[in-house]
């Protein structure tokens, strides 16, 4: 059953030999580099204060329960593993998920693996390979995580807590990896595996965050809050994480069973069927654009609601936040003032910012959607749409629509996310809903050059669309770095986001509002009319 | 219907159609046939207004092909080789999708291919085969009023029941006089169907004709024995690839010369002649081959 699946691990060792170290090192990296950035951002007296901010239901919810604070044991290694741990796991439970399903599931719906079972190899070896392969991935970051944290970390980041933290990310990794596994054997389809094991990962963050808040039975059900209770730094209990390995054993077990219980391509979640006739919404060019667009907007709208909403929990000890954190000081352009005189002012210049960075986030689906043409011409699609009577200019304007709808939506998703949240947590709320609502609907117009751009791009050719990216990357660093004043000032007026106006700090500006308008009707024309006269390939 | 007039396309430095000329007319079912990287699905792009020549004009009911893309495209419907579908659309909707798009709807016409083809339309686009994609792409032409079909390799995933049931709906279409432009490399539905057959290589039309003309320009296989052996063949002209067998005597020989041929042999008493045509293999294999 298991035969050769050494060679067809060193196989999947050599399809993952740039994916997986990416992640590894990205992970890795991440957590082993705050370590430093943290401490130096932070000193005792602060986070004395801010483990009773950290006490507060919402950031429990977030993040999970601070350990050792009453003991007087809430060093700066028990304060790091609090904020950083859950977050880090769950990279990792993202990670684990994607490499499972990758080398079974997505394999299996591809031809791949019917070519690789039709070689001497046993009915379990490729999932075998690929769940030894998972195990290692996950050991590497559990041991270099552990290693490299306790040698850049101060006392407090004592040998033992530190490779009890690396082996709960890496105890995670493998109960999602295991999930995964399962889910890869139940679910006859990729889409499917990838949607129930991330469903999964959402109700244990959610389990645990209620379990965190009261039913303490709720935690130790979810992995995530389960893992958390080794008390990192505080107690370094180890029991936690045993039995994290043996449900990881338990969940890869199951996964093997249930795969020699089962035909190549079949799975035993039986796939929902679809219709047998098109609704009337479909049949059209711009139905087809807007049912291919419709899951990216909700995604977004949800995901921009959350996101608002947990900022919005914070502005309530946002001076505090704010006062200990040079970082988020710089950011505001704030490095000289004295905190203490803005009060108020400070919450609405952090909004401000948060606004504006989380307006650069968004831009994300709409180029996604504004460059849907890109992967569809790859496909033959275009082309197959294009035989019947759709016009080229309605095609590339159905995009650039629905990212402008999708642009507004979005960002009233964010507004009545941090609205509502701010209003219904604190007792002063620091500013009107028409505030807000202003300051980010301000943006509109520069998202839709940024729409503008990335559908001209597309329309030069499929090999100029990713050029955007890199745009709206370099954005966001002109912003970081123009407020910390390292760049020469020119360098700002190549960020179209730089144009707009910072609402309710700054006033209002018709003039530039009105321009960038102008500019991205102009950018929607030239884009059709460019798009119109190219040819369309599939290669 | 089809009026293809001189066209050149050129990929940067490579020349894919080196100044074509077609012509199809009405109710005709035309076979375009080559190997691959000939050119054939370059041809077609250019018909359907998705590539633009480089010189010349393609038109079709008497409209460039290129800007009347959108008045030319409700009367045609398409059939590419290599179908991709939306995987997270269901055939069904795929097929209600394109014919809509094509202009009327026909939900008993739809009903029949669907039954006839044998095909499940609640299914996902993701989890059907290749042939059953192809399916859903020919379901969607033919369940659309149109007046030219244009199948690029339409029939390269079906099982040959499926052949048939094909190439029963593109009789009925022909009869009801509309035109085909059919790219293939099935040599059984290209005899059955069609009127008559172009050929490219390499970006050139290297024949044009009916099945038979095209014949006539070839080679039959003969086979002989006769009384006294035969003497003097290999001075004769249009006589290829003569072999001894046990106790007859092979040779191809042009259709031309096969008059001239028959007389001399004769002269030797003939026991028993075959003569085979060429296969349709046999033929395009010749053409494919010219240098």
């Amino acid at each position: 059953m298991f035969y050769n699946s050494w060679k067809l691990f060193k196989f999947i060792a050599r399809k993952e030999r740039t994916t997986t170290p990416i992640w590894i090192v990205a992970i890795v990296g991440f957590v082993v580099l705050l370590v430093p950035g943290m401490y130096v951002s932070i000193d005792e007296t602060s986070r004395a204060e801010l483990a009773f901010m950290l006490n507060d239901p919402t950031m429990i919810a977030m993040i999970g329960p601070a350990y050792g604070v009453e003991e007087g044991l809430y060093t700066f290694a028990a304060w790091f593993s609090h904020m950083m741990f859950i977050f880090s796991a769950m990279a990792v439970a993202v990670m684990s998920i994607f490499l499972v399903i990758r080398h079974t599931r997505a394999d299996e719906e591809g031809w791949r693996y019917e070519v690789l079972r039709s070689l001497p190899i046993g009915n379990l070896t490729n999932l075998h390979a690929t769940s030894m392969f998972t195990l290692c991935a996950n050991v590497i970051i559990a041991i270099f995580t552990g290693l490299l944290m306790w040698i850049v970390g101060d006392e407090s980041m004592t040998f033992g807590g530190s490779m009890l933290f690396g082996m709960g990310l890496g105890t995670v990794g493998l109960v999602f990896g295991g999930i995964a596994a399962l889910f890869s054997q139940l679910s006859s389809t990729t889409r499917g595996a990838l949607g129930y094991s991330f469903l999964c990962l959402g109700l244990f963050y959610m389990m645990r965050a209620a379990g965190d808040n009261g039913a303490e039975i709720l935690s130790l059900l979810s992995p995530l809050g389960l893992a958390q209770r080794s008390q990192f730094f505080v107690n370094n209990h180890i029991l936690p994480q045993i039995i994290m390995l043996l449900v990881a054993d338990a969940l890869f077990l199951t996964a093997y069973k249930l795969n020699t219980m089962r035909d190549i391509d079949q799975g035993f979640i039986p796939i929902r069927p679809g219709r047998y006739e098109a609704k009337k919404s479909l049949l059209s060019s711009w139905g087809l654009a807007w049912r291919l667009s419709r899951g990216t907007i909700i995604t977004w709208v949800i995901l921009a609601f959350v996101l608002a909403a947990s900022y919005a929990t914070i502005l309530g000890d946002i001076d505090n936040f704010i006062a200990g954190n040079e970082m988020y000081q710089q950011l505001l352009g704030l490095g000289d003032l004295d905190l203490t005189e803005l009060g108020g002012l400070l919450v609405l210049n952090f909004v401000t910012m948060i606004t504006f960075l989380m307006t650069i986030v968004f831009v994300i689906p709409l180029i996604m959607i504004a460059q849907r043409l890109k992967n569809e011409e790859k496909e033959g699609r275009v082309e197959f749409v294009l035989s019947c009577s759709v016009d080229k200019k309605k095609l590339m304007l159905n995009y650039m629509l629905i990212a402008t709808f999708a642009a507004v939506i979005i960002k009233w998703a964010y507004v009545l996310g941090m609205y509502s949240t701010a209003a219904a947590m604190l007792d002063v709320v620091p500013f009107t809903f028409a505030d807000i609502l202003v300051g980010s609907l301000v943006y509109i117009p520069a998202m839709l050059i940024m729409i503008g751009l990335a559908s001209l791009l597309l329309a030069l050719g499929k090999k100029y669309a990713n050029i955007i990216w890199i745009y709206l990357v370099s954005t966001f660093f002109i912003y970081f770095l123009g407020n910390m004043g390292v760049l020469p000032n020119f360098v700002n007026y190549l960020s179209v986001f730089y144009y707009v106006p910072r609402v309710p700090v700054e006033d209002f500006n018709l003039l530039a509002t009105v321009i960038m308008i102008v500019i991205a009707v102009i950018l929607r024309s030239v884009t059709q009319y460019i798009y119109a006269r190219r040819d369309i390939s599939n290669i | 219907m089809i009026a293809i007039n001189n066209v050149t396309k050129k990929f940067g430095n490579f020349t894919a159609l080196k100044g074509i000329n077609l012509n199809v007319a009405e109710g005709e079912v035309f076979a375009y046939i080559g190997p691959n990287g000939a050119g054939k699905s370059t041809t077609i792009r250019v018909l359907l207004g998705i590539l633009q020549a480089t010189s010349g004009d393609a038109k079709l009911f008497g409209k460039d092909a290129w800007s009347d893309a959108l008045e030319i495209h409700k009367r045609i419907a398409y059939v590419p080789g290599d179908v991709n579908l939306w995987p997270n659309l269901s055939g069904g909707e795929v097929i209600d999708l394109f014919v809509s798009l094509r202009g009327k709807h026909d939900k008993a016409r739809r009903e029949r291919l669907i039954k006839d083809f044998n095909l499940d339309p609640t299914k996902k686009c993701r989890t059907y085969s290749k042939g059953n994609r192809q399916k859903v792409a020919l379901i969607a032409a033919f369940a659309s009023d149109v007046d030219l079909y244009i199948l690029d390799e339409p029939t390269s995933g079906l099982d040959p029941l499926m052949e048939q049931v094909f190439q029963d709906n593109v009789m009925e279409e022909k009869n009801k006089g509309k035109g085909v432009f059919l790219s293939s490399h099935i040599m059984s539905e290209v005899e059955r169907l069609c009127d008559r057959v172009g050929i490219i290589r390499e970006g050139e039309i290297v024949e044009v004709g009916t099945l038979d003309s095209l014949r006539r320009l070839t080679r039959y296989n003969v086979n002989v024995s006769t009384a006294n052996a035969i003497e003097g063949l290999d001075k004769l002209q249009g006589i290829y690839n003569i072999t001894k067998q046990a106790d007859s005597l092979a040779f191809d020989v042009d259709v031309a010369e096969m008059g001239k041929v028959f007389s001399h042999i004769n002269n030797f008493g003939i026991i028993k002649l075959a003569s085979v045509p060429p296969t349709l293999e046999d033929l395009f294999m010749q053409h494919y081959e010219k240098a």
